[in-house]
């Protein structure tokens, strides 16, 4: 990898003061010359699926096998998530700042031509306004990011993951400094508790107040406390702890240290779930690069305070991220949860005060410690401070990660950041805090996501899952997926939730296939309310949550389902047919042609027939037709 | 706390499990009017965390120092009132748990006043067994001498080393301490590990560099006495005369098992059919074999299969060198269609790629050597097909050699002819979960690759740095319930450490040479309680549970009963759960049966069976564990033996001697339990009870007089407890049955005598002559008894009139 | 000593008490399944739920592990109580149909019938878990444990094999509120059942 920092030969110094690492700080922005060439290759997950390590690849060979003069020879940087997933791979190129989407490998000869050496955009690659087909250069003036405030992704898809240089030169570790130096440990707690900071994992409990929650159990019986990282995200739709482990872990990491100084603990545990490799690969960088700067271990900047952590992995169970499953699981156990009358503040792991917050918690740490509590509380609403980044899914045009004040309301995020859905149909609802969330529809779309909100509407913040639905989502087939989901990820200790689950999946499953009565339903949302009195820990008693929305909200489609056999949506099987409407039909016999049941009849040119005996409702004539002939219903 | 026993008792409603079936407030009146109970009091749950602390209160307030509780079953239950009670200073054995709700208020349709009457029966007995029990002092135990890792097996490296790493000095001995001929010979052992050599060495010279390891070398293992702590071993020395002796603390055995050739008619000639030990040498040492090489792994066909999976990962690792290394070679394995392919996934595609063939065949077809060919039955096709081989290797034959053999027997480990020893030694019984033993690594034990052998060796030292460590905080403490021996009393015959199956029972030498008294290892000791109702001179005692506690538990509860009703002893293992759960099912049978629960049936000394009958039980029924499943090993047995010799004395005395049975129980299966119990019950139906004449009770007075203070009979007696079929035993037993027909039932005969003359002397102290004496035995002649008993000076001899007097003496 | 109200009877235990073991102490009601005396509460089966109130707040807590506290108001059958039981004993009588325990059980509470098909005839095991638990906790060996998770949870010991671990000591058979572990010893223990020796007289 060419990067400028290894020039410098500044690695492994440890650093002793707030004044070493400020003059490393001067020292890797000084050998950094501001016009030299940079490209930004993404590295997000779904950027790598498309090919960006390729690209990458791409431009080192090209870079290091052409002639350029040294002065324009790019610096490449794979980083974090850079946000816009659905366009992929992406790529920024500095110092123009220009922002380059869908970029294949082929496409880097001409990069590096044109905008390396030329210094003029590759059209084709720009951005294009959806709206006005006009190409935006940068990243600032696209709508998707331009609507955003990115404080907790600010540097994520801007540095290099795995340099510490990297983040050290954009003030990383500063608020670990200012903390070691000017800071009690009193202060920090306090500095924490005014800013407002609420969990990001999902319930929203004030941060402040569970840390003084541990620091009171700790007096009251001693003995050590642990801080831990919540960074087991299984939501499904959800991935911005992977984009903060992954593209920022330093950020993490630092907010963990400082944690630890305010608490007084010496020993902090990442539980990072397998699923994560990268996110594990780049943390034990940051934990070693860290360690060598004397950013973490024995005398945190010669400030007498010593903290180290380690990596746990998660074996992949859902549960695990709820916290005493983790702690149980961190202990060596298997990993299930228990009961929870004492709160883990004052007996987690080991029976020891804990504290445990998320990744997104952890890293918004040294933003306030740095920035300070007032600064942070102004952002956002005043019982729901800072901001929440989004995993924006579903049938939405920009999906990606999206970071916005608490409190903006979903139809901001969904129709001004997201772009709308696709193909312009109306949007139907959104699924928000994934399988303990709940479905919010069009008629709310202005609710603000803030915590309290949220859950007034009957679903919850959750980690930041947004899946958005369109009129094709059916509601009791979106509670039967949820419902699988959690069935699979139950650790099954307790009936209600290994048993209730399945048995409310298996009414939905009797709606779906129109077998269902009105009675079920009273059942279902009946046998919900005993799953939420009943479950022992929090996957349990917010699993009906999907379902329990979708019946409050759409209660229609349900009796539907229930009362006329028929599925609104068109995705139930055995509710649906399949026909061709004979006045769109082309006879272009391609749907035909990749029926897998051969059950569509008709010659070319003629109006094709689909045998509805032998129809499997697959749908694959339906997503074949370009002409819109294949009608449901 | 423990001079004076302060007995409470504690009756347990357990919600409608009992408190409806059984008339509590009758029962805890009179109890609570009992003499020796200090109080007794109802509880809605005893057990439950308000009864506990009532409990609490109540001994702190009455000074308790021993507890009754009438509830459940004490298997469950009794552990939460140890710990609960643990800081009132209660230990093992000062809780008792009667199982009123399991034993008496579910199991029969009698009225609550009577099961009131039985339960109350129950308790008197448990608490009188509570006013003679003295409790053991708790003793630390110390072990300041260091660990010794005998048997040179390539385990002790890892072994000694992890100690080191403990900062543990060690004593290790080795036969060999060239590092070089000690890898040069690993092959032997362990074929195809050469790739762990380089580890292995730096392990070994890691070892003789360290100042913390004293190696020993030169001598073998002749001897080893003593117990945890004080070990006595030592080595002979061939060029020196005599033996070189060291003390030791613990003891860790590395054995390595013996790998040799297959049987020739396997067709084994060495040369072109080869073991895998003799083709790993060739390999590494010689040359690389051209052409095709069949690896057959032929465990299944040896009767090896379950090391099946060690021959496949040698002939792999083999292979794979020789086609990595050479192009001339082709290596084929050849392995039965039952084994699992013990490959990852990875060396699966590193197969593929190298062209290794993995062929299993078809089980029902044993593979035939020919000349350049093995025919095998394949199980994709099912026709023969035939592999052409340049030269086969076949599966070592595993076994323990001579000197593991010999060292293991020095060390006391019992096996079996040809096994390893996991299979005795590996077995944990319950109580020695968690209990420290001698520690035994090396695929001696079982098979093994090289791997798991160190990993042993390191989890051996790891364990024993454990036990050192925590003795040395004096966290060590010896069991409570454990046998002990009294040094006054024994006589050193030796019988205790021939039956002991835990290997806990050795010599030590006494004070003046001649006697040399045995003693029991408290950390090995398993308190099975055999060896204490073996014991001819009653020199053993099992702490905490005794043979006196017993003896007055059964005296308590058959003087209560009325003559129909009868004594059960169940063990806890078979006899005891079953009934338990006969009573959590509800499954009805006779109240009849008073059912006493036992560690182990082997500890009842057959004084206890003779009391029971002595104080007016019909009948005493002994439930224990199926033979092979005794928990003690031979406990159920050494009771058969037991209960014959009281059916002996019973056909002498005249009595039936189906009134005294052994049975076995499952635990799982209570139906067939009861259905033990009610076919008992019917045959004391018949039966009747034994009438309290004169004459009986003097019969059976002297029948326990025999039992308990005849030590001929118990010396013989303790010398016969076996049966025909046990193998493993380690005496002599080809005489069994001639013995217990002629030697033993003869001297019964004459010692039962004996004793009916010693009943009739104490009974009356006056002179009686010898026609007199014949008369009142009925017997025609008793002269040599008389003889017998004077010379033991308990009667004298005197004339009037020329003929011959005796009268008891004092 | 801590007061507190139990269905607005004022009842008093030792602080460190749970508010099941308060009820059993004044005799309320409370059903359970996976509570056994002699091992540690686990919080497994919720039929020991209880609701806990103050004012117009309310919320359900298991009683099992529930620690009492001075002044609480715990009511032991209420509507939101019995809807959380009839469920529960639905699911039950579904899942374990051969076990007659349950159905006494839910019979008792006024369950004698299940919506839902019963899925195998002869599951008898609920999943208490507290066959596991004694044999950690009471006989300390761990020879079974619950394996694998949610709805494929079952009760084995390692690798479905018999095993060495066990000591055949049947405090799991003993301790079983189902009958199930009847079934299953057999599979866990190392010498199974032989057919045992008549009564030898």
């Amino acid at each position: 990898m060419i990067n400028g920092n290894t020039a410098l030969n500044i690695d492994n110094i440890r650093l002793n003061s707030h004044e070493d690492l400020d003059a490393l700080r001067q020292k890797i922005i000084d050998s950094h010359d501001p016009d030299q060439p940079e490209v930004l290759v993404c590295h997000g997950t779904g950027c790598i699926a498309n090919g960006s390590k390729e690209v990458m690849a791409a431009f080192e060979k090209i870079c290091a096998d052409s002639d350029i003069d040294v002065k324009v020879m790019p610096g490449i940087k794979a980083t974090g998530c850079q946000g816009l997933c659905s366009k992929g791979p992406l790529l920024r190129i500095n110092p123009q700042g220009l922002f380059y989407q869908q970029v294949k490998p082929g496409d880097v000869e001409e990069i590096v031509q044109k905008t390396i050496i030329g210094n003029e955009p590759v059209e084709r690659l720009l951005y294009k306004d959806p709206k006005t087909g006009e190409a935006i250069h940068t990243e600032e003036e696209i709508p998707f990011y331009n609507l955003q405030e990115r404080i907790i992704l600010k540097n994520i898809g801007k540095i290099d993951p795995t340099d510490i240089h990297d983040k050290i030169s954009v003030g990383g570790y500063q608020a670990l400094a200012k903390a070691l130096n000017t800071m009690t440990p009193e202060e920090v707690v306090t500095e924490i508790t005014n800013s407002g900071l609420r969990g990001r994992g999902g319930a929203g409990f004030p941060t402040g107040r569970k840390w003084q929650g541990a620091l009171k159990a700790v007096e009251k019986k001693g003995g050590p406390v642990y801080v831990v990282v919540n960074g087991d995200e299984g939501d499904p739709g959800a991935f911005m702890d992977c984009a903060i482990m992954e593209g920022d872990p330093h950020a993490v990491l630092e907010g963990l240290i400082l944690g630890a100084y305010a608490l007084g603990a010496n020993k902090g545990y990442l539980y990072i779930r397998a699923e994560y490799p990268l996110a594990v690969k780049h943390l034990e960088m940051a934990m070693e690069q860290a360690r060598a700067h004397g950013l973490l271990g024995d005398n945190i900047l010669n400030s007498g305070f010593s903290f180290d952590a380690q990596i746990n992995r998660g074996a992949g169970a859902f549960v695990c991220g709820e916290s005493t499953a983790l702690f149980t699981s961190i202990e060596g156990k298997a990993g299930t949860p228990r009961p929870k009358y004492v709160r883990s503040v004052e007996e987690g792991l080991w029976g020891n005060p804990t504290v445990l917050n998320n990744v997104e918690t952890w890293a918004n740490v040294p933003l306030i410690i740095e920035k300070g509590a007032d600064w942070y509380s102004k952002i956002g609403v005043p019982k729901s401070t800072g901001t929440k980044v989004f995993c924006l899914v579903g049938k939405v045009n920009n999906v990606g990660l999206v970071e916005v004040p608490m409190g903006s309301p979903i139809t901001k995020i969904v129709d001004e950041i997201g772009g709308g859905i696709p193909s312009g149909k109306p949007f139907k609802a959104v699924q928000t805090g994934g399988p303990s969330g709940g479905c919010i529809p069009n008629r709310l779309k202005d609710t603000p996501m803030d915590f309290d909100s949220l859950t007034q509407a009957g679903a919850m913040m959750g980690s930041g899952a947004m899946i958005v639905m369109d009129e094709h989502d059916c509601v009791v087939d979106v509670g039967r997926y949820f419902l699988r989901f959690l069935e699979e990820e139950s650790c099954g200790k307790c009936i209600p939730c290994r048993l209730g689950l399945t048995k409310m999946r298996e009414i939905l499953d009797n709606f779906s296939s129109g077998k269902g009565s009105e009675k079920d339903i009273e059942d279902l949302t009946s046998l919900a309310k005993a799953i939420q009195d009943g479950a022992l820990c929090a996957l349990g008693t917010s699993a009906p949550n999907p379902c329990l929305t979708t019946i409050k909200f759409f209660k229609e489609e349900y009796l539907a389902h229930v009362n006329d056999q028929k599925c609104p949506a068109g995705v139930c099987k055995d509710l649906i047919t399949y026909s061709i409407d004979p006045d769109a039909c082309t006879g272009c016999r391609s749907c035909a042609r990749q029926c897998p049941q051969d059950c569509i009849s008709g010659k070319k040119k003629e109006v094709h027939v689909i045998d509805e005996q032998k129809c499997i409702r697959c749908g694959i004539c339906m997503d074949t037709c370009k002409f819109n002939a294949v009608l449901v219903s | 706390m423990n001079d004076i026993p302060k007995i409470g008792v504690f009756l347990c409603e357990c919600g409608k499990k009992i408190k409806p079936l059984v008339d509590l407030p009758g029962l805890e009146k009179s109890m609570a009017s009992e003499s020796d109970i200090e109080c007794c009091e109802t509880l809605p749950y005893p057990c439950l965390a308000p009864g506990l602390k009532h409990i609490i209160s109540k001994v702190r307030e009455k000074k308790l120092n021993r507890l009754v509780v009438a509830g459940c079953e004490g298997r469950l239950i009794l552990k939460k009132f140890e710990t609960a009670l643990k800081s009132e200073g209660f230990e093992k054995g000062q809780i008792d748990v009667i199982n009123l709700r399991g034993h008496v208020a579910a199991v029969s349709d009698i009225s609550a006043e009577k099961k009131a009457e039985k339960g109350g029966k129950l308790i008197k007995a448990a608490v009188a067994e509570m006013g003679v029990l003295n409790p053991s002092v708790q003793t630390k135990i110390s072990i300041d001498n260091p660990p010794i890792i005998v048997g040179g097996g390539v385990a002790s490296f890892a072994a000694a080393m992890e100690l080191s790493r403990h900062g543990i000095d060690s004593l290790l001995s080795l036969a060999e301490t060239d590092t070089e001929l000690i890898l040069d010979n690993i092959y032997k052992y362990y074929p195809g590990e050469r790739q762990n050599y380089g580890r292995l060495e730096k392990l070994i010279k890691g070892v003789k560099d360290n100042p913390q390891v004293k190696i020993i070398s030169g001598g073998s293992l002749a001897d080893f006495t003593g117990i945890t702590g004080n070990y006595t071993i030592s080595f002979a020395v061939p060029e020196e005369t005599g033996t070189l002796k060291y003390k030791a603390g613990v003891v860790i055995a590395c054995l390595d098992g013996e790998l040799s050739p297959p049987c020739p008619e396997s067709g084994y000639d060495g040369a072109t059919i080869l073991c895998q030990t003799d083709f790993e040498e060739i390999v590494w040492t010689k040359e690389l074999p051209a052409g095709q090489t069949v690896f057959w792994i032929n465990d299944y066909e040896t009767g090896q299969e379950e090391f099946a999976h060690l021959s496949a990962r040698s002939a792999w690792i083999m292979g794979k060198h020789i086609m990595q290394n050479s192009p001339k070679a082709k290596a084929v394995i050849l392995y039965n269609e039952q084994m699992p392919l013990p490959l990852s996934t990875f060396e699966r595609a590193e197969a593929r790629k190298l062209g290794l063939q993995w062929i299993p065949y078809d089980k029902s077809v044993q593979p035939v050597l020919q000349s350049g060919y093995i025919s095998f039955g394949s199980i994709n096709d099912h026709l023969e097909h035939e592999l052409p081989w340049d030269r086969v290797v076949l599966s070592p034959a595993r076994k323990i050699d001579k000197k593991a053999l010999e060292v293991a027997k020095i060390l006391g480990f019992a096996h079996g002819e040809n096994e390893f020893f996991d299979a005795h030694h590996a077995r944990v019984r319950p109580e020695m979960v968690g209990r420290e033993e001698i520690f035994f690594a090396g695929s001696a034990r079982c098979s093994c690759d090289l791997e798991t052998a160190l990993s042993q060796g390191k989890k051996a030292g790891r364990k024993n740095a454990e036990l050192l460590k925590k003795a040395k905080d004096g966290q060590l403490f010896s069991p409570r319930l454990v046998s002990v021996v009294d040094p006054e009393k024994c006589v050193g015959c030796g019988q205790c450490q021939e039956l002991c199956d835990c290997n806990a029972i050795s010599v030590i030498e006494g004070e003046d040479s001649g006697v040399l008294p045995r003693v029991v290892d408290p950390m090995v000791c398993t308190g099975g309680g055999t060896c204490v109702a073996a014991c001819p001179y009653q020199a053993l005692t099992l702490q905490n549970s005794t043979t006196e506690q017993r003896e007055v538990r059964v005296v308590s509860l058959a003087k209560q009963m009325d003559d129909d009703e009868f004594i059960a002893f169940a063990c806890s293992w078979s006899g005891l759960p079953a009934a338990d759960n006969a009573g959590i099912r509800g499954l009805k049978y006779d109240h009849k049966n008073h059912i006493l629960g036992v560690r182990c049936l082997g500890l009842i000394d057959p004084s206890v069976m003779a009391m029971a009958f002595l104080k007016g039980t019909p009948g005493l029924l002994l439930v224990g564990c199926v033979p092979e499943d005794c928990h003690h090993s031979f406990g159920v047995d050494h009771t058969w033996s037991r209960v014959n010799l009281l059916k002996k004395l019973f056909s002498l005395a005249g009595f039936n001697r189906q009134r005294i049975a052994l049975a076995h129980a499952d635990l799982n299966n209570s139906e067939e339990f009861i259905r033990t119990m009610e076919n008992f019950s019917k045959v004391l139906a018949t039966l009747g009870p034994i009438e309290k004449t004169p004459e009986n009770i003097a019969r059976l007075q002297s029948i326990y007089r025999l039992v308990k203070y005849n030590s001929r009979i118990r010396l013989l007696l303790s010398s016969g407890l076996r049966r025909p079929w046990e193998t493993t035993y380690k005496g002599e037993q080809q005489y069994a049955l001639a013995y217990d027909r002629d030697d033993f039932s003869e001297a019964l005969k004459e010692e039962f005598l004996k004793a009916r003359l010693e009943e009739v002397f104490a009974a009356e102290k006056r002179p009686f002559g010898t026609a007199e004496l014949a008369d009142i035995l009925s017997e025609a002649s008793v002269r040599e008894q008389l003889d017998e008993l004077t010379a033991e000076g308990i009667i004298t001899l005197s004339y009037q009139e020329g003929r011959p007097f005796y009268t008891s003496i004092d | 000593m801590i007061k507190f109200n139990i269905n607005d009877t004022e009842v008093e235990v030792e602080p460190g008490c749970t508010v099941l073991e308060a009820a059993r102490q004044y005799g309320f009601d409370i059903p359970t399944l996976c509570h056994h005396e002699a091992v540690a509460p686990s919080g497994a089966c919720r039929l020991c739920m209880v609701e806990l109130r103050e004012g117009d707040w309310s919320k359900l807590v298991a009683s099992c592990i529930y620690p009492v506290a001075e002044g609480i108001n715990i009511y032991t059958e209420t509507e939101r109580i019995q809807n959380v039981r009839k469920w529960l004993f639905e699911m039950l009588l579904a899942k374990c149909p051969a076990s007659t325990e349950i159905k006494e059980m839910a019979s008792k509470y006024g369950v004698d019938s299940t919506r839902f098909p019963a899925e195998n005839p002869d599951e008898e095991c609920m999943l208490c878990g507290l066959c596991t638990r004694v044999c950690e906790e009471i006989v300390g060996l761990s020879a079974i444990s619950l394996v694998d998770r949610g709805v494929y949870k079952k009760v084995g010991s390692p690798f479905a094999q018999p095993t060495d671990v066990c000591v055949a000591c049947g405090c799991c058979v003993s301790i079983c509120p189902t009958g199930a572990m009847r079934s299953r010893i057999d599979a866990v223990r190392r010498t199974p059942a032989v057919t045992l020796t008549p009564l030898a007289l």
